[in-house]
């Protein structure tokens, strides 16, 4: 009786532990698959900003790819443009120092004699005054042959007047009617002032071969 | 002197007390699985976008230099016109000089 309730007792302490154990099992195992389901739900949960992030980081790529273009583009545009505007600077420069230069030179007397002519015609001829820098108004102009060449092609009898006023330019001159209302500045600095649009053009033009502003 | 009876029922007792303590252990392993899968999904979730993130920045950084490096023939060619103008201009300052003059004396 003793042995057979002993098999007994040891039957429900077995069973006990071996239900004790599976149990155990049981949880470790619904724990280890609930912690990577929780893992599978992070990754798919980020899943959708992942997207968001990469459609954003390509259309910024896309606009920083743009941007390079443009910006490398315009580089170049102005290196060229800035190469041009060099070179025609430096020809207006280089006409401007051989206009001083011809100051110099006997051609020059003629020259300024048929700028103020032209001067005179173009303000109507009459009563006019002609000012000029320091240095032209020592040169021997011909006023009487001036007055006349401009009376003669207006037909309006003129009288030209040397003024005791003088200008700051290299060379040329400002014509001006007597009463000072009408002003034709021919100065040298002037003419490359008021034509220096067009002269870029035809400079462009024959530098480089083509038409167009540079 | 106990009865076999009682032997039988105290024995019952004890392996209810066992079943219970893996009741007990049970419920400590779920909690822990618990907290523990919250960080894990954290950490799943931040890492997911911090590789999309280093990804978008690598993506970023490499169309920038892959653009740098396309565009970079648009300064060569750049460079080319820059040449070209200044043999030309050499050819032609001259004559363009000689034309501004004429232009200006022509108005004198």
């Amino acid at each position: 009786m003793k042995e057979e309730t002993q098999r007994i007792t040891d039957q429900i302490l077995v069973d006990a532990r071996e239900d004790a154990k599976s149990i155990v099992v049981e949880a470790r195992k619904s724990a280890e698959m609930m912690i990577e389901e929780q893992r599978e739900l992070g990754r798919q949960k980020a899943a959708e900003r992942v997207t968001s992030i990469l459609r954003k980081a390509k259309d910024e790529a896309d606009v920083a790819r743009g941007m390079v273009f443009t910006s490398i583009r315009r580089k170049a545009g102005w290196m060229v443009l800035s190469e041009k505007e060099q070179m025609i600077r430096k020809i207006l420069d280089e006409a401007k120092t051989r206009l001083t230069a011809l100051t110099r030179t006997e051609r020059y007397v003629s020259e300024l004699e048929r700028l103020i002519v032209d001067a005179g015609i173009a303000l109507g001829g009459g009563e006019l005054e002609v000012v000029l820098n320091e240095h032209d108004s020592n040169l021997p102009i011909n006023v009487k042959a001036m007055s006349k060449a401009i009376s003669e092609k207006t037909a309006n009898k003129t009288e030209l007047e040397l003024s005791s006023k003088r200008i700051k330019a290299s060379g040329g001159a400002v014509v001006r009617t007597a009463d000072g209302r009408v002003i034709l500045d021919n100065t040298f600095e002037d003419m490359l002032r008021r034509r220096e649009g067009d002269l870029r053009l035809k400079i462009a033009n024959i530098l480089f071969g083509q038409t167009g502003r540079s | 002197m106990p009865t076999a009876l009682h032997i039988i029922m105290d024995t019952e007792r004890e392996a209810a007390k066992i079943l219970d303590e893996a009741k007990v252990g049970t419920e400590k392993i779920k909690k822990e699985a618990e907290e523990k899968a919250q960080k894990i999904y954290t950490e799943a979730y931040e890492q997911t976008i911090s590789e999309a993130e280093r990804k978008a920045s690598e993506l970023k950084k490499t169309a920038k230099e892959n653009a740098e490096r396309e565009a970079s023939t648009i300064l060569q060619e750049a460079e080319k016109e820059i040449r070209e103008i200044r043999d030309k201009a050499r050819k032609n300052s001259s004559m363009a000089l000689e034309n501004v003059l004429r232009e200006i004396l022509s108005g004198l």
